[in-house]
């Protein structure tokens, strides 16, 4: 079975700008995924800093950096690091979060491990609205768990 | 303090989300699955590589469009898509992922000799071994509407989506305010006939959800649906912004 991880070093999620984020990939890439069948060599293995929006409408993302991991094989671990630019910051308003991350990618296949962080001065995303501010506890909170409901369905009768 | 909204990047309903749910069968919710793409792709090829994916907005005829797409172009074929905007624009979209090969020659026979090539303004290169796909080909101005016909008839195959049928009348008319410059010519089979119920629409409401309980109230599938006139799209965004508070 073929896998890929990130770790970040000391287990850190949260970075202030100037900061930087360190860790180590590591990846086994099995020459006869199940998968994906017969898996040719690898050729190319890239870790990335990057940030994205999610929430409504269209999608927008950058790469801030990016460092080529030279001679990839099948089982390997990398450390990289990247210092944390001035912004922009993890934010959540209404319409859009936007999320940093660290990203690797392996080629071909593209097989990819992604790693969530949060940049922001005060170490957690900067929300916008004070209803937005405790959403279940954490970064990857449930959806709104916690209502009135409690029936184990979302629908209300409400038009 | 409970929280009474979503983050964007917790929403159930943010556009990435959307963006995944494959296209469902209307009364059951089914996703399609390869034997139901199969089937759809042995039909266009018996309607002569010439067909339409017919629906109102939000029933999912680019969600369709984009999972019969690659089944059709698999066989070799170049993917020449257009898409046309609300207000009226084209845009023509990359190749499609996979075929890119095909269109630098690749796999091409010798014995085929040169293909004939031609190209119009908003269609580009059309050959013999192009699949020429319109997301929205009644939104399309009159004047691509027909350069889309000229360069059909070079193509390998023309897949369309449109809001009403295309069979035997004038494909140009009731959603322009403009003047038609001429009709689509030749008819276009409808391929199928997408539509969508309260069923569906719950049923993704609740893959999408999980089944947890909702920050308030939802309104019930059966007045959503009515409300949005079965546009899906519009109907979860609606949900997308009661989970934001919006």
């Amino acid at each position: 079975m073929s896998w890929i991880s990130i770790e970040l070093d000391d287990g850190r999620t949260a970075y202030r700008p100037g900061e930087e984020v360190s860790g180590v990939v590591l990846w086994v890439i099995d020459g006869d995924d199940e998968d994906f069948g017969e898996v040719p060599e690898l050729e190319s293995a890239e870790v990335r800093l990057i940030w994205f929006t999610r929430g409504r409408g269209d999608r927008d993302s950058g790469i801030v950096a990016a460092e080529e991991l030279a001679g990839p094989q099948a089982t390997d671990r990398r450390r990289f690091s990247f210092p944390i630019p001035a912004g922009p910051y993890s934010v959540s308003g209404k319409l859009i979060s936007l999320v940093w991350a660290v990203e690797a990618v392996l080629e071909p296949g593209g097989r990819a491990a992604r790693t969530e962080i949060t940049v922001s001065p005060v170490g957690r995303e900067i929300v916008l609205y004070p209803d937005l501010e405790s959403s279940g506890g954490g970064g990857n909170g449930g959806n709104g768990k916690g209502g009135d409901g409690g029936n184990g369905s979302p629908w209300g009768g409400a038009t | 303090m409970r929280a009474t909204s979503v983050r964007p990047r917790e929403n159930p309903f943010r556009t990435e989300r959307l963006d995944r749910l494959g296209f469902r069968d209307a009364t059951t919710g089914t996703p399609a699955g390869p034997a139901d793409l199969a089937a759809l792709v042995e039909r266009f090829e018996r309607l002569g590589r010439r067909a339409a994916l017919i629906g109102p907005e939000g029933s999912g005829k680019t969600t369709l469009l984009d999972a019969l797409v690659p089944w059709i172009a698999v066989r070799g074929l170049v993917v020449r898509r257009l898409r046309a905007s609300p207000d009226g624009g084209v845009h023509l979209d990359k190749m499609e992922e996979g075929v890119a090969e095909a269109a630098r020659g690749g796999g091409r026979s010798e014995r085929e000799g040169p293909p004939e090539v031609g190209e119009d303004a908003e269609v580009g290169e059309v050959s013999p071994r192009t699949l020429l796909v319109v997301d929205g080909i009644d939104r399309l101005p009159p004047p691509v509407q027909g350069q889309v016909e000229r360069s059909a008839r070079r193509a390998a195959g023309l897949l369309v989506t449109a809001h009403r049928s295309l069979r035997g009348r004038a494909l140009i008319g009731a959603p322009f305010s403009r003047p038609a410059a001429r009709p689509f010519s030749t008819p276009i089979p409808t391929l199928i006939e997408c539509s969508t119920t309260p069923a569906l629409l719950a049923a993704l409401v609740d893959e999408l959800t999980a089944g947890a309980p909702p920050p308030r109230p939802l309104p019930s599938p059966d007045a959503l649906h009515e409300r949005h006139r079965g546009n899906l799209r519009t109907a979860l965004l609606e949900l997308y912004d009661l989970y934001a508070g919006r």
